[in-house]
Protein backbone atom coordinates (compact mmCIF):
# COMPACT_ATOMS: atom_id res chain seq x y z
CA UNK A 1 0.00 0.00 0.00
CA UNK A 2 1.03 3.83 -1.08
CA UNK A 3 0.81 4.61 3.16
CA UNK A 4 3.09 1.56 4.14
CA UNK A 5 5.59 3.17 1.47
CA UNK A 6 5.49 6.67 2.61
CA UNK A 7 5.36 6.09 6.57
CA UNK A 8 9.13 4.87 6.88
CA UNK A 9 10.21 8.15 4.26
CA UNK A 10 7.82 10.35 6.85
CA UNK A 11 9.73 8.93 9.84
CA UNK A 12 13.19 9.12 8.12
CA UNK A 13 12.30 12.96 8.01
CA UNK A 14 10.93 13.61 11.31
CA UNK A 15 13.73 11.46 12.75
CA UNK A 16 16.58 13.53 11.03
CA UNK A 17 15.08 16.86 11.95
CA UNK A 18 14.93 15.88 15.61
CA UNK A 19 18.67 14.40 15.25
CA UNK A 20 20.15 17.72 13.68
CA UNK A 21 19.71 18.98 17.23
CA UNK A 22 21.10 16.05 19.84
CA UNK A 23 21.42 17.68 22.49
CA UNK A 24 18.05 19.07 22.67
CA UNK A 25 16.69 15.34 21.65
CA UNK A 26 18.64 14.31 24.77
CA UNK A 27 16.95 16.61 27.13
CA UNK A 28 13.56 16.25 25.33
CA UNK A 29 14.11 12.36 25.69
CA UNK A 30 14.56 13.02 29.83
CA UNK A 31 12.39 15.57 30.38
CA UNK A 32 9.34 12.82 30.18
CA UNK A 33 12.18 10.21 32.39
CA UNK A 34 12.16 12.73 34.65
CA UNK A 35 8.37 13.64 35.32
CA UNK A 36 7.67 9.49 35.21
CA UNK A 37 10.55 9.01 37.45
CA UNK A 38 8.87 11.72 40.24
CA UNK A 39 5.64 10.33 39.53
CA UNK A 40 7.23 7.26 40.53
CA UNK A 41 9.20 8.11 43.74
CA UNK A 42 6.39 9.63 45.15
CA UNK A 43 4.30 6.29 44.76
CA UNK A 44 7.10 4.65 46.60
CA UNK A 45 7.55 6.98 49.51
CA UNK A 46 3.85 7.16 49.79
CA UNK A 47 3.44 2.96 50.04
CA UNK A 48 6.89 2.81 51.96
CA UNK A 49 5.34 2.71 55.26
CA UNK A 50 3.05 0.25 54.44
CA UNK A 51 4.74 -1.67 51.35
CA UNK A 52 1.19 -2.79 50.02
CA UNK A 53 -2.09 -1.56 48.12
CA UNK A 54 -4.40 -4.27 48.93
CA UNK A 55 -3.00 -7.35 47.24
CA UNK A 56 -0.91 -5.34 45.10
CA UNK A 57 3.15 -5.32 46.89
CA UNK A 58 5.37 -2.77 46.16
CA UNK A 59 7.12 -4.74 43.18
CA UNK A 60 3.82 -5.70 41.56
CA UNK A 61 2.85 -1.67 41.74
CA UNK A 62 6.14 -0.86 40.08
CA UNK A 63 5.91 -3.51 37.36
CA UNK A 64 2.69 -2.09 36.27
CA UNK A 65 3.69 1.37 36.24
CA UNK A 66 6.57 0.26 33.62
CA UNK A 67 4.60 -2.16 31.71
CA UNK A 68 1.36 0.79 31.15
CA UNK A 69 5.06 3.43 30.15
CA UNK A 70 5.31 0.50 27.12
CA UNK A 71 2.23 1.64 25.19
CA UNK A 72 1.72 5.21 26.77
CA UNK A 73 5.47 6.06 25.27
CA UNK A 74 5.20 4.46 22.20
CA UNK A 75 1.68 6.56 21.61
CA UNK A 76 4.10 9.37 22.46
CA UNK A 77 6.55 8.97 20.18
CA UNK A 78 4.43 8.25 16.77
CA UNK A 79 1.26 11.07 17.20
CA UNK A 80 2.26 13.88 19.77
CA UNK A 81 2.08 16.62 17.20
CA UNK A 82 -1.34 16.28 17.83
CA UNK A 83 -0.87 18.42 20.83
CA UNK A 84 0.76 20.89 18.79
CA UNK A 85 -2.55 21.04 16.58
CA UNK A 86 -4.96 21.42 19.81
CA UNK A 87 -3.02 23.69 21.01
CA UNK A 88 -2.90 26.15 18.18
CA UNK A 89 -1.40 24.87 14.99
CA UNK A 90 -4.58 25.16 13.51
CA UNK A 91 -5.10 29.02 14.01
CA UNK A 92 -1.78 29.27 12.06
CA UNK A 93 -3.05 28.08 8.96
CA UNK A 94 -0.79 24.97 9.65
CA UNK A 95 -3.81 22.56 8.33
CA UNK A 96 -3.81 24.14 4.53
CA UNK A 97 -0.64 23.39 4.55
CA UNK A 98 -1.86 20.01 5.24
CA UNK A 99 -5.14 19.38 3.01
CA UNK A 100 -2.99 21.06 -0.29
CA UNK A 101 -1.36 17.31 -0.01
CA UNK A 102 -3.60 14.27 -2.10
CA UNK A 103 -2.56 12.20 1.82
CA UNK A 104 -5.24 11.34 4.44
CA UNK A 105 -4.19 14.64 6.80
CA UNK A 106 -4.28 12.62 9.89
CA UNK A 107 -1.65 10.62 8.80
CA UNK A 108 0.49 13.72 7.95
CA UNK A 109 -0.50 15.47 10.74
CA UNK A 110 1.37 12.15 13.12
CA UNK A 111 4.20 10.91 10.66
CA UNK A 112 5.69 14.06 10.12
CA UNK A 113 6.56 14.89 13.97
CA UNK A 114 8.87 12.09 16.37
CA UNK A 115 8.59 12.76 19.68
CA UNK A 116 11.22 11.57 21.44
CA UNK A 117 10.38 11.51 24.76
CA UNK A 118 8.13 8.77 24.32
CA UNK A 119 11.74 6.84 23.52
CA UNK A 120 12.67 7.56 26.83
CA UNK A 121 9.24 6.50 28.42
CA UNK A 122 9.89 3.31 26.74
CA UNK A 123 13.33 2.58 28.00
CA UNK A 124 12.82 3.92 31.74
CA UNK A 125 9.38 1.15 31.57
CA UNK A 126 11.87 -1.51 30.58
CA UNK A 127 14.12 -0.91 33.41
CA UNK A 128 11.11 -0.46 35.74
CA UNK A 129 9.78 -4.44 34.54
CA UNK A 130 13.34 -5.55 34.93
CA UNK A 131 13.94 -3.95 38.31
CA UNK A 132 10.52 -5.48 39.55
CA UNK A 133 10.07 -8.75 37.40
CA UNK A 134 12.39 -10.98 39.80
CA UNK A 135 10.57 -9.84 43.44
CA UNK A 136 7.19 -11.05 42.20
CA UNK A 137 5.62 -14.01 40.88
CA UNK A 138 5.60 -13.74 36.63
CA UNK A 139 3.29 -16.67 35.20
CA UNK A 140 5.74 -17.01 31.78
CA UNK A 141 3.71 -19.90 29.95
CA UNK A 142 2.76 -18.95 26.60
CA UNK A 143 -1.45 -18.79 26.87
CA UNK A 144 -0.19 -15.73 29.73
CA UNK A 145 2.33 -13.88 28.06
CA UNK A 146 1.18 -14.00 24.02
CA UNK A 147 -2.65 -12.46 24.77
CA UNK A 148 -0.56 -9.67 27.24
CA UNK A 149 1.80 -9.17 24.34
CA UNK A 150 -1.16 -8.81 21.88
CA UNK A 151 -3.39 -6.55 24.04
CA UNK A 152 -0.38 -4.25 24.55
CA UNK A 153 -0.28 -4.21 20.69
CA UNK A 154 -3.88 -2.40 20.79
CA UNK A 155 -3.80 -0.19 23.89
CA UNK A 156 -1.75 2.74 22.31
CA UNK A 157 -4.47 3.32 20.27
CA UNK A 158 -6.19 4.21 23.75
CA UNK A 159 -4.01 6.71 24.53
CA UNK A 160 -4.39 7.93 20.69
CA UNK A 161 -8.03 7.53 20.07
CA UNK A 162 -8.71 9.57 23.00
CA UNK A 163 -6.18 12.23 21.96
CA UNK A 164 -7.75 12.60 18.24
CA UNK A 165 -10.75 12.92 19.39
CA UNK A 166 -10.38 16.10 21.71
CA UNK A 167 -7.98 17.24 19.48
CA UNK A 168 -10.54 16.96 16.67
CA UNK A 169 -12.76 19.78 18.85
CA UNK A 170 -10.02 22.44 18.10
CA UNK A 171 -11.84 22.27 14.35
CA UNK A 172 -14.75 24.10 16.20
CA UNK A 173 -13.03 26.74 17.77
CA UNK A 174 -9.74 26.55 17.06
CA UNK A 175 -8.23 25.61 20.39
CA UNK A 176 -8.65 22.60 22.68
CA UNK A 177 -5.37 22.35 24.53
CA UNK A 178 -7.49 22.91 27.87
CA UNK A 179 -9.98 20.42 27.46
CA UNK A 180 -7.87 18.04 25.96
CA UNK A 181 -5.66 18.39 28.74
CA UNK A 182 -7.71 17.31 31.21
CA UNK A 183 -9.50 14.22 29.69
CA UNK A 184 -5.49 12.86 28.74
CA UNK A 185 -4.74 13.45 31.87
CA UNK A 186 -7.43 10.92 33.16
CA UNK A 187 -4.51 8.39 32.91
CA UNK A 188 -2.53 9.36 35.94
CA UNK A 189 -6.01 7.57 37.42
CA UNK A 190 -4.01 4.50 35.43
CA UNK A 191 -1.07 4.82 37.01
CA UNK A 192 -2.22 2.96 40.19
CA UNK A 193 -4.06 -0.71 40.65
CA UNK A 194 -6.99 0.62 39.32
CA UNK A 195 -8.59 -1.94 42.43
CA UNK A 196 -7.95 1.23 44.99
CA UNK A 197 -10.88 2.78 43.35
CA UNK A 198 -12.99 -0.36 44.10
CA UNK A 199 -13.20 0.60 47.43
CA UNK A 200 -17.23 0.09 48.13
CA UNK A 201 -17.33 4.05 47.85
CA UNK A 202 -20.39 5.10 45.06
CA UNK A 203 -17.46 7.90 43.48
CA UNK A 204 -15.11 5.12 43.37
CA UNK A 205 -17.55 2.94 41.63
CA UNK A 206 -17.66 5.13 39.21
CA UNK A 207 -14.53 5.88 39.03
CA UNK A 208 -13.77 2.36 38.73
CA UNK A 209 -16.38 1.33 35.59
CA UNK A 210 -15.24 4.59 34.32
CA UNK A 211 -11.65 3.71 33.87
CA UNK A 212 -12.28 0.41 31.99
CA UNK A 213 -14.79 1.42 30.02
CA UNK A 214 -15.37 5.15 29.12
CA UNK A 215 -11.56 6.79 29.77
CA UNK A 216 -10.27 2.70 29.41
CA UNK A 217 -6.76 3.53 30.67
CA UNK A 218 -7.54 0.69 33.56
CA UNK A 219 -7.53 -1.90 30.64
CA UNK A 220 -4.15 -0.73 29.62
CA UNK A 221 -1.94 -2.34 32.90
CA UNK A 222 -4.22 -3.30 35.57
CA UNK A 223 -6.59 -5.93 33.84
CA UNK A 224 -4.35 -7.81 31.61
CA UNK A 225 -1.43 -7.57 34.77
CA UNK A 226 -4.06 -8.78 37.60
CA UNK A 227 -4.70 -11.50 35.33
CA UNK A 228 -0.89 -12.45 35.31
CA UNK A 229 -0.25 -11.69 38.47
CA UNK A 230 -3.27 -13.40 40.73
CA UNK A 231 -4.73 -15.72 38.25
CA UNK A 232 -8.11 -17.24 39.57
CA UNK A 233 -9.48 -14.04 40.74
CA UNK A 234 -12.37 -12.66 40.07
CA UNK A 235 -12.35 -9.14 38.31
CA UNK A 236 -15.47 -6.85 39.09
CA UNK A 237 -17.45 -4.89 36.19
CA UNK A 238 -19.69 -2.79 36.29
CA UNK A 239 -22.83 -5.15 38.07
CA UNK A 240 -21.43 -8.06 37.48
CA UNK A 241 -17.74 -9.83 37.69
CA UNK A 242 -15.47 -11.60 35.43
CA UNK A 243 -13.01 -14.44 35.44
CA UNK A 244 -9.40 -13.43 35.15
CA UNK A 245 -8.57 -15.10 31.89
CA UNK A 246 -6.32 -13.17 29.72
CA UNK A 247 -7.85 -14.37 26.69
CA UNK A 248 -10.97 -12.64 27.76
CA UNK A 249 -9.24 -9.39 28.66
CA UNK A 250 -7.17 -9.27 25.36
CA UNK A 251 -10.91 -9.30 23.30
CA UNK A 252 -11.68 -6.67 25.74
CA UNK A 253 -8.70 -4.26 25.24
CA UNK A 254 -8.74 -5.08 21.27
CA UNK A 255 -12.59 -4.55 21.32
CA UNK A 256 -12.38 -1.07 23.39
CA UNK A 257 -9.39 -0.14 21.42
CA UNK A 258 -10.56 -0.42 17.80
CA UNK A 259 -14.21 0.59 18.46
CA UNK A 260 -12.72 4.23 20.62
CA UNK A 261 -10.18 4.33 17.35
CA UNK A 262 -13.31 3.92 14.52
CA UNK A 263 -15.04 6.42 16.48
CA UNK A 264 -12.72 8.80 17.19
CA UNK A 265 -11.63 8.97 13.70
CA UNK A 266 -14.69 9.23 12.31
CA UNK A 267 -15.75 12.37 14.74
CA UNK A 268 -12.30 13.77 13.39
CA UNK A 269 -13.62 13.46 10.09
CA UNK A 270 -17.07 14.76 11.13
CA UNK A 271 -15.35 17.89 12.56
CA UNK A 272 -12.56 18.31 9.63
CA UNK A 273 -15.44 19.59 7.45
CA UNK A 274 -16.00 22.41 9.91
CA UNK A 275 -12.64 23.71 9.31
CA UNK A 276 -12.56 26.71 7.49
CA UNK A 277 -9.22 28.09 6.68
CA UNK A 278 -8.56 31.57 8.01
CA UNK A 279 -6.33 32.47 4.79
CA UNK A 280 -9.22 32.14 2.19
CA UNK B 1 9.89 66.74 40.91
CA UNK B 2 11.18 62.82 41.11
CA UNK B 3 8.74 60.36 39.24
CA UNK B 4 7.78 56.81 40.67
CA UNK B 5 10.25 54.32 39.33
CA UNK B 6 7.74 51.94 39.82
CA UNK B 7 4.56 53.80 38.08
CA UNK B 8 5.80 52.49 35.16
CA UNK B 9 5.37 48.93 36.25
CA UNK B 10 1.94 49.65 37.17
CA UNK B 11 0.43 48.88 33.80
CA UNK B 12 2.11 45.07 33.71
CA UNK B 13 0.65 44.42 36.90
CA UNK B 14 -2.99 45.42 35.63
CA UNK B 15 -2.49 43.38 31.84
CA UNK B 16 -1.28 40.14 33.77
CA UNK B 17 -4.13 40.80 36.39
CA UNK B 18 -6.68 41.47 33.08
CA UNK B 19 -5.63 38.76 31.01
CA UNK B 20 -6.06 36.22 34.10
CA UNK B 21 -10.02 37.29 33.66
CA UNK B 22 -9.95 36.70 30.40
CA UNK B 23 -8.74 33.55 30.24
CA UNK B 24 -10.86 32.87 33.19
CA UNK B 25 -12.64 29.95 31.60
CA UNK B 26 -9.93 28.21 30.35
CA UNK B 27 -8.31 28.17 33.77
CA UNK B 28 -11.29 26.75 35.05
CA UNK B 29 -10.53 24.30 32.82
CA UNK B 30 -7.16 23.81 34.20
CA UNK B 31 -7.91 23.52 37.84
CA UNK B 32 -10.85 21.04 36.99
CA UNK B 33 -8.02 19.14 36.50
CA UNK B 34 -6.43 19.14 39.43
CA UNK B 35 -9.47 18.82 41.30
CA UNK B 36 -9.60 15.52 39.42
CA UNK B 37 -5.78 14.64 40.79
CA UNK B 38 -6.81 15.55 44.15
CA UNK B 39 -9.40 12.64 43.82
CA UNK B 40 -7.03 10.62 42.60
CA UNK B 41 -4.81 11.39 45.75
CA UNK B 42 -7.91 11.13 47.87
CA UNK B 43 -8.10 7.70 47.16
CA UNK B 44 -4.51 6.60 47.24
CA UNK B 45 -3.76 7.95 50.58
CA UNK B 46 -7.45 6.28 51.30
CA UNK B 47 -5.93 2.60 49.98
CA UNK B 48 -2.49 3.37 51.83
CA UNK B 49 -4.11 4.34 55.67
CA UNK B 50 -6.57 1.34 55.02
CA UNK B 51 -3.61 -0.72 55.23
CA UNK B 52 -2.18 0.86 58.04
CA UNK B 53 -5.48 0.99 59.80
CA UNK B 54 -6.08 4.37 60.08
CA UNK B 55 -3.44 5.13 62.56
CA UNK B 56 -1.06 7.72 61.87
CA UNK B 57 1.97 7.85 59.15
CA UNK B 58 5.18 9.93 59.08
CA UNK B 59 3.04 12.57 61.70
CA UNK B 60 0.25 12.57 59.52
CA UNK B 61 -3.35 11.29 59.67
CA UNK B 62 -5.64 10.34 57.13
CA UNK B 63 -7.35 14.15 57.07
CA UNK B 64 -4.71 15.85 57.71
CA UNK B 65 -2.93 14.29 54.56
CA UNK B 66 -6.05 15.32 52.71
CA UNK B 67 -5.93 18.49 53.83
CA UNK B 68 -2.22 18.98 53.02
CA UNK B 69 -2.76 17.62 49.33
CA UNK B 70 -5.54 19.80 49.28
CA UNK B 71 -3.92 23.14 50.52
CA UNK B 72 -0.51 21.93 48.14
CA UNK B 73 -3.03 22.23 45.19
CA UNK B 74 -4.80 25.55 46.25
CA UNK B 75 -1.26 27.18 47.09
CA UNK B 76 0.33 26.19 43.65
CA UNK B 77 -2.83 27.62 42.21
CA UNK B 78 -2.16 31.59 43.17
CA UNK B 79 1.98 31.29 43.86
CA UNK B 80 2.68 28.98 40.81
CA UNK B 81 0.78 30.63 37.81
CA UNK B 82 2.71 32.79 36.10
CA UNK B 83 3.59 33.78 32.50
CA UNK B 84 7.30 34.20 33.23
CA UNK B 85 8.52 30.55 31.73
CA UNK B 86 6.45 30.68 28.90
CA UNK B 87 6.86 34.55 28.03
CA UNK B 88 10.29 34.79 28.39
CA UNK B 89 11.41 31.84 26.28
CA UNK B 90 8.68 33.26 23.66
CA UNK B 91 11.05 36.40 23.57
CA UNK B 92 13.96 34.31 23.14
CA UNK B 93 12.80 32.03 20.17
CA UNK B 94 10.48 34.62 18.18
CA UNK B 95 13.29 37.59 18.85
CA UNK B 96 10.85 39.70 20.79
CA UNK B 97 13.59 40.13 23.22
CA UNK B 98 15.17 43.08 20.88
CA UNK B 99 12.09 45.16 20.99
CA UNK B 100 11.61 44.37 24.82
CA UNK B 101 15.45 45.63 25.54
CA UNK B 102 14.59 49.00 23.86
CA UNK B 103 11.71 49.84 26.32
CA UNK B 104 12.86 52.44 28.93
CA UNK B 105 12.09 50.14 32.15
CA UNK B 106 14.04 46.64 33.70
CA UNK B 107 13.11 43.35 31.08
CA UNK B 108 13.24 41.57 34.91
CA UNK B 109 10.90 44.03 36.23
CA UNK B 110 8.47 43.67 33.79
CA UNK B 111 8.06 40.07 33.86
CA UNK B 112 7.86 39.91 38.14
CA UNK B 113 5.11 42.92 38.02
CA UNK B 114 3.01 40.88 35.33
CA UNK B 115 3.67 37.67 37.30
CA UNK B 116 2.22 39.95 40.81
CA UNK B 117 -0.96 41.07 38.55
CA UNK B 118 -1.67 37.11 37.75
CA UNK B 119 -0.93 36.52 41.42
CA UNK B 120 -3.63 39.07 42.48
CA UNK B 121 -6.45 38.03 40.10
CA UNK B 122 -5.72 34.35 40.80
CA UNK B 123 -5.79 34.96 44.34
CA UNK B 124 -8.77 36.85 44.34
CA UNK B 125 -11.10 34.91 41.70
CA UNK B 126 -10.15 31.63 42.54
CA UNK B 127 -7.65 30.70 45.27
CA UNK B 128 -10.52 32.78 47.80
CA UNK B 129 -13.57 31.26 46.75
CA UNK B 130 -12.37 27.69 46.97
CA UNK B 131 -10.29 27.97 49.69
CA UNK B 132 -13.26 29.06 51.94
CA UNK B 133 -15.19 26.21 50.42
CA UNK B 134 -11.90 23.87 51.49
CA UNK B 135 -11.94 25.10 54.77
CA UNK B 136 -15.42 24.22 55.44
CA UNK B 137 -14.86 20.79 54.07
CA UNK B 138 -11.92 20.63 56.47
CA UNK B 139 -13.38 21.58 59.53
CA UNK B 140 -17.36 20.06 59.18
CA UNK B 141 -15.85 17.00 57.44
CA UNK B 142 -12.53 16.11 57.94
CA UNK B 143 -12.65 17.05 61.80
CA UNK B 144 -9.98 19.73 61.54
CA UNK B 145 -9.68 22.70 63.54
CA UNK B 146 -10.37 26.93 62.14
CA UNK B 147 -7.15 28.04 60.84
CA UNK B 148 -5.28 29.99 63.59
CA UNK B 149 -5.38 33.70 62.59
CA UNK B 150 -1.56 34.50 62.54
CA UNK B 151 -0.58 31.24 60.50
CA UNK B 152 -3.01 32.88 57.51
CA UNK B 153 -1.21 35.53 57.61
CA UNK B 154 2.72 33.82 57.86
CA UNK B 155 1.06 31.60 55.36
CA UNK B 156 0.26 34.41 53.09
CA UNK B 157 3.91 36.02 53.34
CA UNK B 158 5.36 32.46 52.85
CA UNK B 159 3.09 32.06 49.65
CA UNK B 160 4.61 35.47 48.40
CA UNK B 161 8.16 34.46 48.85
CA UNK B 162 7.35 31.56 47.50
CA UNK B 163 6.10 33.39 44.19
CA UNK B 164 9.38 35.34 44.09
CA UNK B 165 10.71 31.90 44.09
CA UNK B 166 9.27 29.93 41.59
CA UNK B 167 9.15 33.40 39.59
CA UNK B 168 13.24 34.37 39.90
CA UNK B 169 13.76 30.03 39.14
CA UNK B 170 11.67 31.01 35.73
CA UNK B 171 13.17 33.65 34.42
CA UNK B 172 16.95 32.27 34.92
CA UNK B 173 15.73 28.78 33.21
CA UNK B 174 13.89 30.19 29.90
CA UNK B 175 16.58 32.02 29.54
CA UNK B 176 18.23 28.03 28.63
CA UNK B 177 16.51 28.88 25.34
CA UNK B 178 19.60 30.79 24.32
CA UNK B 179 21.69 27.23 24.75
CA UNK B 180 18.85 24.83 23.76
CA UNK B 181 15.96 24.66 21.07
CA UNK B 182 13.97 22.10 23.85
CA UNK B 183 12.93 24.47 25.98
CA UNK B 184 9.46 21.44 26.20
CA UNK B 185 11.84 19.21 28.05
CA UNK B 186 13.21 21.37 29.89
CA UNK B 187 9.57 22.86 31.33
CA UNK B 188 8.66 19.66 31.87
CA UNK B 189 11.48 18.31 33.75
CA UNK B 190 11.18 22.13 35.97
CA UNK B 191 7.71 21.34 36.50
CA UNK B 192 8.84 17.30 37.76
CA UNK B 193 11.62 18.75 40.18
CA UNK B 194 9.54 21.22 41.42
CA UNK B 195 6.41 19.16 42.56
CA UNK B 196 9.12 16.73 44.17
CA UNK B 197 11.38 18.90 46.12
CA UNK B 198 8.71 21.46 47.06
CA UNK B 199 6.66 18.70 49.29
CA UNK B 200 3.93 19.30 47.03
CA UNK B 201 3.73 16.04 46.26
CA UNK B 202 4.50 14.34 49.67
CA UNK B 203 5.51 16.02 52.75
CA UNK B 204 8.96 15.58 53.64
CA UNK B 205 8.34 13.70 56.78
CA UNK B 206 7.86 10.71 53.97
CA UNK B 207 11.34 11.13 52.73
CA UNK B 208 14.21 9.56 53.85
CA UNK B 209 15.87 10.94 56.96
CA UNK B 210 18.78 11.63 55.44
CA UNK B 211 17.30 13.93 52.66
CA UNK B 212 15.20 15.14 55.26
CA UNK B 213 18.22 16.70 57.05
CA UNK B 214 18.78 19.24 53.68
CA UNK B 215 15.54 18.99 52.08
CA UNK B 216 13.56 22.13 53.73
CA UNK B 217 16.78 24.48 53.50
CA UNK B 218 16.85 23.83 49.45
CA UNK B 219 14.47 26.98 48.01
CA UNK B 220 12.13 24.33 46.72
CA UNK B 221 11.08 23.81 50.04
CA UNK B 222 9.51 27.48 50.39
CA UNK B 223 7.04 26.66 47.30
CA UNK B 224 4.70 23.90 49.03
CA UNK B 225 6.48 22.92 52.43
CA UNK B 226 6.88 25.69 54.28
CA UNK B 227 3.61 27.98 53.40
CA UNK B 228 1.44 24.19 54.07
CA UNK B 229 3.70 23.90 57.38
CA UNK B 230 2.75 26.79 58.69
CA UNK B 231 -0.85 27.16 57.47
CA UNK B 232 -1.59 23.61 58.66
CA UNK B 233 0.11 24.65 62.59
CA UNK B 234 2.78 22.34 62.20
CA UNK B 235 5.07 24.78 63.03
CA UNK B 236 5.17 27.00 66.36
CA UNK B 237 5.21 31.06 65.61
CA UNK B 238 9.34 30.97 66.17
CA UNK B 239 9.20 28.09 64.07
CA UNK B 240 7.13 29.55 61.31
CA UNK B 241 9.55 32.95 61.71
CA UNK B 242 12.69 30.99 60.89
CA UNK B 243 11.42 28.87 58.13
CA UNK B 244 10.13 32.15 56.63
CA UNK B 245 13.59 33.87 56.73
CA UNK B 246 15.11 30.64 55.00
CA UNK B 247 12.49 31.63 51.88
CA UNK B 248 13.02 35.22 52.41
CA UNK B 249 16.81 34.30 52.23
CA UNK B 250 16.67 32.52 49.03
CA UNK B 251 14.00 34.76 47.38
CA UNK B 252 16.64 37.75 47.57
CA UNK B 253 19.55 35.38 46.30
CA UNK B 254 17.58 34.39 43.34
CA UNK B 255 15.93 37.26 42.54
CA UNK B 256 19.26 38.88 42.42
CA UNK B 257 20.51 35.85 40.55
CA UNK B 258 17.72 36.24 38.17
CA UNK B 259 19.15 40.17 37.44
CA UNK B 260 22.75 38.89 37.06
CA UNK B 261 21.51 36.33 34.48
CA UNK B 262 19.29 39.06 32.46
CA UNK B 263 22.68 41.07 32.66
CA UNK B 264 24.73 38.24 30.85
CA UNK B 265 21.32 37.83 28.69
CA UNK B 266 21.47 40.93 27.48
CA UNK B 267 24.84 40.86 26.22
CA UNK B 268 24.65 38.25 24.17
CA UNK B 269 21.80 39.56 22.69
CA UNK B 270 23.89 42.33 21.36
CA UNK B 271 26.63 39.83 20.17
CA UNK B 272 23.54 37.96 18.21
CA UNK B 273 22.15 40.97 16.55
CA UNK B 274 25.09 42.61 15.83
Amino acid sequence: MNYLKLYPKYFKMALKSKLMYRADSLIGLLGLVCSNAATFLTLYLATLPVQRLGNWEFFNIMFLYGFLLLPMGLDHALTDRLWNYAGGLINEGELDRILMKPLNPLFQMCAEFFQEGGVGEMLLGVIFMCVSGPFIHLDMSFNVVFPIAIGALFSPLIYFSIKLFMMSIAFYNGRSLALMSGVYNMKEFGKYPVSIYHNGSAVGGIIYNLLLFVLPFGLVGYLPLSAQMFPGERIPLLWFSIPANNYLIMGLIIGVALAQTVIAYLFFLHSLKRYSSAGA
Amino acid sequence: MRRNPFKKYLGFIKGSFLSVLAFRIEILAWILQDVLNVVILVFLWFAIYQQNGDASINSFTYPQMISYLIMASLTNQWIGNSDTFSGVSRDITRGDIATSLTRPLSYRGRYYAASFGSLLANFFLFFVPLFVICQFVFVYALGLAWPLWYNVIFYLLAGLLGMTIIDSFDFIIAQLGFKTNSLFGIFIMKLALFSFLSGAAIPFSFFPSWAQLFLPYLPFGGLSSTPLNIFLGRFSPLESLQWLAVSAGWAVVLYSLSLLTNNLMIKHVESVGG
